[in-house]
């Protein structure tokens, strides 16, 4: 790039060239973020199922620690791999998902003290955070995938209510939701963070 | 009457470093050279010239315990893009 008698149409080209570039380059691994949160969750769960239903020591449940760790560490890595450029798409996503983020530890912190369940609002959080980013993307099967995980959010406070409130639930269903609870938040994380992940990682490669 | 065109602007390399820079917020001397394809020490001199002429904002800094230099365009810098591209559009428009 030594040229410096470009025809005016060929400033024009090279400018259009450059914007074209370097915006479907920041879009290059948008998905890989989804990829690492995402599998990262459903491994620790199915860690925890494993554990729940093999009677395994109370002490697993520490594995959930492993979650921010593992992504935070992962999110290092892509950063480092790939040379930097931010726009102002990324940079509202990135508050987005850190809010949603500080939003999930204290949901961790209430579950430590109160030891209630939160997958209902963690998977109610992370799909609202699913559309926002599906919507600024505009990309439409984030969003589905967000709004489908939303919706699925409502198992959780539905079981609770059949298995506390109503006579209609038998002791098997609750000895297996002791284990499935954890298993659908699983499923769950496939629709919401993996499968938008890999969309998004095929349509801009 | 053509309006003239910028001389600082009208180069292919300065001219790709801007079209860059306008369309992302900050990018670092790596992702410039990549999407440029130019080799460091020319990026290095076009980019110490538009920092010179107040069009970007070069800061110099670490990621992990590399440096890196990132850039950034200005509202002068973005000001003599959009006058630019006025000018490119004049000659383009009277030539047809």
């Amino acid at each position: 790039m030594e040229k410096t008698n470009l025809t005016e149409a060929q400033s024009l080209e090279l400018i259009t060239s450059m914007i074209n570039d370097s915006r479907a380059r920041l879009a290059r691994n948008s998905g890989t973020p989804f990829l690492i949160w995402g599998y990262t969750t459903i491994v620790v769960s199915i860690i925890n199922v494993l554990a729940i239903y093999f009677g395994w020591s109370y002490h697993w449940n520490w594995s959930w620690c492993a979650i921010p760790i593992v992504g935070w560490v992962g999110m290092l890595l892509l950063d480092k791999k790939e040379p930097c450029a931010h726009n102002y798409i990324d940079r509202v996503i990135s508050i987005i998902w850190c809010v949603i983020g500080i939003s999930f530890a204290w949901f961790m912190v209430a579950a430590a003290i109160y030891g209630c369940s939160i997958s209902f609002l963690t998977i109610l959080v992370m799909g609202a955070g699913t559309i926002i980013t599906g919507l600024i993307l505009k990309d439409k099967a984030t969003t589905i995938c967000g709004v489908s995980s939303m919706l699925a959010s409502l198992i959780f406070p539905t079981v609770y209510f059949i298995t506390t409130r109503t006579n209609i639930s038998t002791d098997s269903f609750v000895e297996f939701w002791r284990w499935g609870e954890t298993a659908v938040f699983a499923v769950i994380f496939l629709f919401m963070m993996v499968i938008p992940g890999h969309i998004l990682n095929c349509k801009h490669k | 009457m053509f309006k003239e065109l910028n001389p600082l602007l009208h180069s292919e390399l300065r001219l790709a470093v801007m079209s860059v820079l306008l369309s992302v917020e900050s990018a670092d001397f790596v992702f410039l050279r990549e999407q440029t394809g130019a080799t460091a020490g020319n990026l290095s001199v076009q980019i110490d010239k538009l920092q010179k002429a107040g069009y970007i904002t070069v800061e110099k800094g670490f990621k992990g315990k590399m440096p890196r230099t990132t850039c950034a365009i200005t509202q002068e810098g973005v000001s003599a893009f959009e006058e630019y591209v006025a000018a490119l559009r004049s000659y383009i428009g009277k030539g047809l």
